[in-house]
């Protein structure tokens, strides 16, 4: 069995754009013969987006579970991401504009506005975040980021104590209660975690190259370490923000997902019932 | 670099750790009146290595209780036993896994697989009583017991197992299992003890200096010609269209090699923390650079490095791993050349990585004999354009049969009536990552967890599907040793050399005859961290395990938690695959053969 | 490279997992969004909640009204939604309700509820007959050049005997919501014959817009080429802007008023073709034979049987159950046409003297309500009638009784007011207030018949009257009767015994009554056919050819705006293009000059037929549209398509 068999990605992604292209273009066919002969293309668009709704929830069913071969779970992503983007043009054909009239319908719209939005971001951060990540150094795995915080604050705390030399002493304990502990002990702040920076990394770093001047040499020696210290519990916070936005918009994503198919179900049976 | 101040310490020697402190002058002076040691000339050991001292610290005395297994088919040793009294069995026929206490592979179905998910135990490390311990509900008869301080492991009904198989039986003076020790080879039968007996274990070290002695070398020399080189000969794919005849003169005119040390994996961990230039530079030289070609060096097991001199140090251009050649584009060209043509040199230096085991069959032999029936195709680029006159015609049937043929000496090899390629070695673009994966034995793995990190999004769930089909335990850490896009996962790599499987004294670890996969088999898993110690890339965990309410398994004697060996093992039984895998939504983790570059680079081409 | 065990824990201290805690979050959210969800449904009506949109605005300024509840269930039959209905519709009575009933409900005014559903609101035989016309009219021509284009189009989704409303109107897309887009593929989707574009396709119109059926008749041709430059050597130029100025609103009025439009040229001739008028009654001349048994007959009117018995009369005299027979038979209501010979003859001229003085004695004794009681007798409705009743003074024909008939021998109370000897002076009324005396005709008929015979006695009542009209009589003596109503009204002419109305120039109410009541007789009816060849009324009729129909039209009908018709045009839009403010641009009158008159006949109309090219220069798809509904409509009645 060789798995290295299959298209390339870049192949992959050409077939399926034109595959959804091709059946975007079928469907908006239908549309435009059902609408030219006055028939109800909202029921068949209606339907379909219901039914593409229910495809793209099955990624979720897939992914739980896992201890049964129905295929692989890259598999059904690349097909909810088709179905993704199919069903959004399918969207576009079903409604009269893009964020309906009424009360229920148009938060259906916002709705599905937002889960398409999302899993678009969500594309696009899943491609592009993850090298950030990599870049990064040190692939910290999400659960332990915060045992890898207190670590690093503890070898902080250890490189600080080490000190001998009394002047040395005076400086970088000074320093280190003012400046270093609170950002070694605390996490980071939302903003932070928001929009990660080097700002914080910058000011921390530069600060204590500044103290180079009132060291000698075995106080630099700490410095250097506290210096290495700071850029390690910096990329820690950047893997850790990165990982977390990666993290919540799945979460986001999903949760929208559900209530929209919720909505969808009570916006079908309203029309259903209430039609002609 | 400068030199420290130096701090004078022992030479480590040869026999700092013997196999058995247990073993007293007694011991020794008795084994040396018994055969074939009594026979063994004394003046051929070098002094350092007296027949003694290999004795004292190479062997160990056993004693078996009838009804025991001592060694079992396809698993992996490195010593051989010589029975001292008593008889043993050598099992022809292959004995059932459930009649070693493995639980036989099987396919688990869509229900038992959801049963199993949702039965998921909330506590780590849950196995049933049965899981446990294979005595459990075994009645008075146990599988496992102690036999002096070591736990062995019996079969049930033995005289019904001897009725219903073919057995050869052994007596006092013959030895067993030499030649999985020597070569890195699976056992080949079970052996069970018939009565009480007694036996040596011979570890390979010592093995390889009894060879000193004439005759018990030449008893081994012929035994493995005649039953063995063939077999192993056979098994490379660039012979498969040898007729009979000239087979037999390769086969007499080839000589078997072993370079450095076969215990690798504990070297490894030393020498993995080296400089990549020093650890080039510990590594035994087979073959030099520039040197005239004389032999083509086909790996019979074990792993090479190919480099070449690159500056100040060698730079790897490939490694090898079983069945491929070293030289055959030399050689090749070399024998194909018209006079007018100054034979070329060895191009690169074949160096062993931990161990490695070489046939090597001379240039002469090879021109004549094995050089016209190779495929043009499968012949170097180099050599190619000069084979004409080396063409010779081969029939459809002739290949039918050699396919045949092939296919049975080669499990694991590709289709045969593809080409072969890369069987020069393996190579990828990229010096660095081949670097990498050499440095870090990652050429070992099988079924090796590679995550390319440019596509993970970090979510875990693989770990988590991982966790869901091993009723709640994830079987590997999402962490390991990256290399620029590439993470190389602490997941069990299902090695195409499985040290793990050496030492274990029940066959709990065992390694599935068709697909490959190493498991652990845990009613007869004893927890003795055998395998856990012995794996290089520590990618097996000993658990303390717990019934389903969470109370801990102890021993009834010592009072000491149960602990199980636990590991990947490929989700077998599971017909989805491995589930991290299938689990990956951005295609970014997949299980691949490293020992191939194929694979890998193809996947990496994919992705570009 | 850390030892970190399989189960990737590090210490004992249990931290939850993020997919614990994103378990937690989960619930949380589903909790908030559920109670979210019955909080909504809580504060706000459902009608409200569950409105996928704003209604256009007409039908929302309807239902802005309605109690709330009511909002959704005036259009949706199935809306309730109470828990319980929702269970419920399979035991629903309202389950033959359909939606497009509930639209009828207010639409039933403009489209006939019957026809509703019907494709074009017409029944399948017509359409079927229309079908047909138009398979064998596009089989003729070999015109019918369509493209591919229109082969596409799908075939209907729809039945076309049930098209519900909301096939084309679809409601709930906001307040500006067009309820009216219509693509031309939706229009053509039923038509087994499809047209593409405009100009290459569209089938030929023949005569339109000309020969619609104006209710005026007028012609272009010969009022532009002969009569306006005959006129008074040219006096008047032929512009079309005279008769068709743009109204109020932008639109071409259809015709000008006649005062505007047609009164320079045509009053005189009309107060000429008006002369004596019409009159009421006129006695003939009977012979004396025939008036043996008849009363009090005047002299002057006694000797041959000559006179023709009015149109007016014979109606009236028709009404009378012993006359109607008597009246039919005389041809062409000439006495003098009866043979002398016939032994009949004297017979029906004697019943036919005693007609007329039981009409006037009728109308004498019980005024307005004789005339209508003899109008409904034959059943005609009396209604058109009434100006000429109100401005009929039955005085007036009281008056020429008197005058007229001598007799002395009456019997009974019924001739008393004929036996009273009169005067034989000539006496005309025309004061309006007596012309109106409603005063009088309703004690006249309040009033018992031995009341009118007491007042009527009372000679003090009587005599001032008698004394002013004799002396008016004698001044006025010399002058023709006619002449004495100049500016119109009804006149005794004491020469002709007749009663006569002379009209009064364009547009007189009382000739106006006299036509629409007459048309309402059969169509073959000699009678109608006599009133109508009178030339006062023909000077009515030969403009107003419309005034003989049922119900009459005197004006021309604005045809832009009309519901019922298939195409429709303005003239507003076209007009802003400076091209076309010429109106000869589109519209041109043929050269009488150079057509003989039988062709001139045979092409239908005196304009040039409208070609379809020259709609099609700026109607395609880039420039002015070629959208079927641009000009054509889709709810016609039956007739507006013929």
């Amino acid at each position: 069995m060789n798995r290295s068999q299959g298209p390339s990605l870049r192949t992959r992604r050409l077939v399926a754009l034109l595959v959804t292209s091709v059946v975007i273009a079928i469907f908006w066919g239908t549309t435009r013969r059902e609408t030219s002969r006055l028939g109800m293309p909202a029921f068949f668009t209606g339907f379909t987006l219901l039914a593409g709704l229910f495809l793209l929830m099955l990624l979720g069913v897939r992914r739980r579970l896992p201890f049964w071969p129905l295929g692989s779970v890259s598999t059904w992503t690349q097909i909810h991401l088709y179905v993704g983007v199919f069903t959004t043009a399918i969207y576009v054909l079903h409604v009269p504009a893009l964020i309906a009239g009424g009360v229920l319908e148009g938060c259906l719209s916002i709705l599905f506005l937002m889960v398409t939005a999302s899993g678009f971001y969500g594309i696009y951060a899943s491609r592009t975040l993850p090298k950030k990540l990599t870049a990064v150094e040190g692939q910290h795995r999400f659960d332990r980021i915060d045992w890898v915080r207190n670590q690093i604050a503890a070898a902080a705390d250890t490189a600080c104590r080490q000190i001998s030399e009394t002047s040395a002493k005076q400086v970088l304990e000074t320093f280190y209660q003012q400046a270093l502990s609170p950002f070694f002990v605390s996490r980071p702040t939302l903003a932070y975690v928001i929009a990660p920076n080097g700002n914080r990394r910058r000011r921390l770093l530069g600060d204590l190259k500044e103290l180079d001047r009132y060291l000698e040499e075995d106080g630099r020696r700490v410095a250097g370490q506290l210096a290495a210290l700071v850029r390690r519990r910096d990329d820690l916070d950047y893997q850790f923000a990165l990982q977390l936005r990666l993290r919540c918009w799945v979460v986001f994503h999903s949760l929208l997902s559900l209530v929209l198919l919720a909505v969808s179900l009570i916006h079908m049976v309203i029309v259903l019932r209430l039609v002609g | 670099m400068d030199s420290p101040p130096t701090i004078p310490v022992q030479r480590p020697s040869r026999w700092d750790e013997p196999l058995d402190a247990s073993m007293t002058d007694a011991d020794v002076a008795w084994l040396r009146t018994r055969g074939p040691f009594n026979q063994m000339d004394q003046s051929a050991f070098p002094r350092a290595t007296p027949l003694s001292g290999i004795l004292r610290y190479d062997c160990r005395l056993h004693r078996v209780e009838p009804g025991e297994v001592i060694v079992r088919e396809g698993d992996y040793g490195n010593s051989a036993f010589l029975l001292i009294t008593g008889n043993v069995r050598v099992l022809v026929d292959s004995l059932t896994d459930r009649q070693l206490g493995r639980q036989p592979a099987r396919a688990i179905g869509w229900g038992e697989a959801l049963s199993r998910f949702l039965r998921r135990s909330p506590h780590p490390e849950t196995r049933t009583p049965e899981q446990v311990s294979i005595n459990v509900g075994g009645g008075g008869h146990q599988s496992i017991r102690q036999v002096d301080d070591r736990p062995a492991i019996f079969l049930q009904d033995i005289e019904g197992v001897l009725r219903r198989h073919e057995s050869v039986s052994l007596g006092p003076g013959e030895l067993f299992g030499e030649v999985a020790a020597m070569y890195r080879s699976p056992r080949t039968a079970t052996v069970i003890a018939e009565t009480e007996a007694a036996l040596v274990e011979i570890r390979w070290q010592g093995l390889r200096i009894l060879r000193r002695d004439r005759r018990f070398a030449d008893t081994l020399e012929q035994h493995y010609r005649r039953h063995w080189l063939p077999v192993h000969l056979r098994e490379i794919p660039l012979l498969r269209y040898l007729p009979e005849e000239n087979m037999q003169r390769v086969i007499e005119a080839t000589e078997l090699r072993s370079y450095g040390r076969m215990e690798w994996n504990a070297d490894y961990k030393k020498t993995r923390k080296l400089h990549p230039a020093d650890q080039i530079a510990s590594e035994p030289l087979v073959v030099d650079q520039g040197q005239l070609p004389t032999e083509l060096i086909v790996v019979r097991s074990g792993f090479g490095r190919m480099c070449v001199r690159h500056g100040a140090a060698h730079r790897t251009v490939a490694y090898l791993g079983k069945g491929h050649l070293f030289g055959i584009e030399e050689i090749a060209y070399n024998a194909m050349r018209p006079e007018s043509l100054r034979p070329i040199h060895y191009q690169h230096s074949l160096r062993a990585v931990g161990f490695l085991d070489a046939l090597s069959i001379p240039i002469e032999v090879f021109a004549a004999e094995v050089l016209p029936h190779i495929r043009k195709s499968e012949l170097p680029e180099s050599a190619r354009s000069l084979q004409k006159s080396f063409t010779e015609k081969r029939t459809d049937r002739r290949r039918v049969r050699s396919e045949q043929r092939s296919e049975a000496a080669d499990r694991f090899s590709p289709d045969p009536s593809q080409d072969i390629e890369h069987a020069a070695g393996v190579s990828f673009e990229s010096t660095s990552l081949l670097e990498f994966i050499v440095q870090h034995r990652l050429n070992n793995g099988r079924e090796a967890m590679v995550i390319d990190l440019h596509r993970c999004t970090r979510c875990d769930d693989c770990v988590k599907a991982c966790a869901d089909v091993h009723d709640g335990n994830p079987r590997f850490v999402r962490q390991g040793i990256v290399h620029d896009r590439l993470q190389f996962v602490q997941a069990c790599m299902h090695c195409s050399d499985p040290v793990c499987m050496i030492g274990c004294p029940t066959g709990a670890i065992a390694r599935d005859q068709t697909t490959g996969v190493v498991s652990i088999h845990d009613p007869i898993c004893v927890g003795c961290g055998v395998c856990a110690a012995a794996c290089p890339y520590e990618n097996i965990a000993m658990a303390e395990v717990v019934d389903r309410k969470g109370r801990p398994y102890v021993d009834e004697k010592s009072g000491k938690a149960i602990r199980k060996a636990a590991k990947c093992d490929q989700c077998s039984g599971l017909t989805s695959g491995p589930a991290c895998a299938a689990a990956c939504p951005h295609d970014a983790l997949v299980r691949i053969d490293l020992s191939e570059s194929p694979p890998l680079s193809d996947w990496l081409e994919k992705r570009s | 490279m850390p030892a970190v065990d399989a189960a990737g824990s590090t210490g004992d201290a249990r931290v939850r997992t993020w997919s614990g805690r994103r378990r937690r979050w989960t619930v949380f959210f589903l909790i908030c969004a559920s109670l979210g969800a019955v909080a909504t449904l809580a504060i706000m009506p459902a009608e409200q909640l569950f409105k996928p949109g704003e209604l256009s605005t007409p039908h929302a300024q309807i239902l802005a009204g309605a109690v709330a509840g009511e909002n959704c269930g005036a259009c949706h039959h199935q809306a309730a939604f109470s828990l319980a209905a929702w269970f419920q519709s399979a035991s629903d009575p309202h389950a033959a309700v359909r939606q497009s009933d509930l639209c009828m409900d207010c639409h039933h005014r403009t489209i006939d509820a019957n026809l509703a559903l019907a494709a074009h609101n017409l029944p399948l035989s017509v359409r079927d007959q229309m079908t047909e016309t138009i398979r064998l009219a596009s089989k003729r021509s070999a015109a019918g050049s369509t493209g591919l284009l229109p082969r596409l189009i799908p075939d209907a989704a729809v039945d076309q005997n049930d098209v519900a409303c909301r096939t084309c109107h679809q409601e709930h897309h906001g307040a500006e919501g067009d309820l009216l887009s219509l693509s031309n593929n939706q229009c053509q989707t039923c038509h087994s014959k499809r047209f593409g574009a405009f100009a290459d396709s569209h089938p030929d119109w023949k005569g339109w817009p000309y020969g619609r059926g104006g209710e005026l008749s007028f012609n272009h041709a010969t009022h532009q080429q002969t009569h306006f430059p005959s006129w008074k050597s040219g006096a008047e130029t032929f512009d079309c802007s005279v008769c068709h100025p743009a109204g109020p609103t932008g639109e071409l009025v259809r015709v000008a008023s006649y005062e505007t439009s047609c009164k320079t040229c045509h009053d005189e001739a009309m107060n000429v073709q008006a002369g004596k008028g019409i009159a009421f009654v006129a006695l003939p001349s009977l012979p004396p034979n025939a008036l043996n048994n008849v009363s009090g007959w005047p002299e002057d009117a006694t000797g041959f049987a000559d006179g023709v018995i009015s149109p007016l009369a014979e109606l009236m005299l028709r009404a009378d159950p012993t006359v109607s027979r008597i009246v039919r038979s005389v041809p062409g209501g000439d006495v003098s046409r009866l043979s002398i010979e016939d032994p009949q003859t004297i017979e029906t001229l004697s019943r036919l003297a005693k007609g007329y003085q039981a009409l006037i004695d009728d109308v004498d004794r019980r005024g307005q309500s004789a005339i209508q009681e003899r109008l409904m007798e034959l059943g005609i409705s009396p209604g058109p009638f009434q100006p000429v009743l109100r401005s009929l003074s039955p005085q007036l024909l009281e008056s020429a009784g008197q005058k007229w008939f001598t007799r002395t021998n009456l019997t009974g109370t019924q001739s008393a007011t004929i036996a009273r000897p009169r005067p034989k002076i000539r006496l005309v009324l025309a004061d309006d207030d007596d012309l109106l005396g409603t005063e009088l005709l309703g004690s006249s008929l309040l009033g018992e018949p031995g009341d009118v015979d007491a007042l009527v006695e009372d000679p003090l009542l009587e005599d001032p009257l008698v004394g002013s009209k004799d002396h008016s009589s004698t001044v006025m003596s010399d002058v023709p009767p006619s002449e004495l109503v100049q500016v119109g009204g009804w006149y005794r002419d004491d020469q002709r015994f007749a009663v006569s109305y002379r009209g009064n120039g364009h547009g007189d109410p009382v000739m106006v009554g006299m036509i629409e009541t007459f048309a309402q007789l059969a169509e073959h009816d000699p009678l109608k056919q006599r009133f109508f060849r009178a030339p006062f009324v023909a000077a009515c009729v030969s403009c107003h050819p419309g005034a003989t129909a049922i119900p009459a039209t005197w004006r021309a009908k604005r045809l832009v705006g009309q519901r019922s018709a298939f195409t429709k045009f303005s003239h507003r839009p076209h007009l802003s293009v400076s091209a076309l403010g010429d109106c000869s641009h589109c519209h041109q009158v043929r050269d009488r000059q150079t057509m003989r008159d039988h062709e001139f006949v045979f092409a239908g109309s005196e304009f040039k037929a409208l070609e379809r090219e020259s709609c099609a220069a700026c109607h395609h798809a880039n420039a002015a549209g070629e959208d079927c509904t641009q000009c054509h409509r889709y709810h016609i009645s039956d007739g507006g398509l013929r």
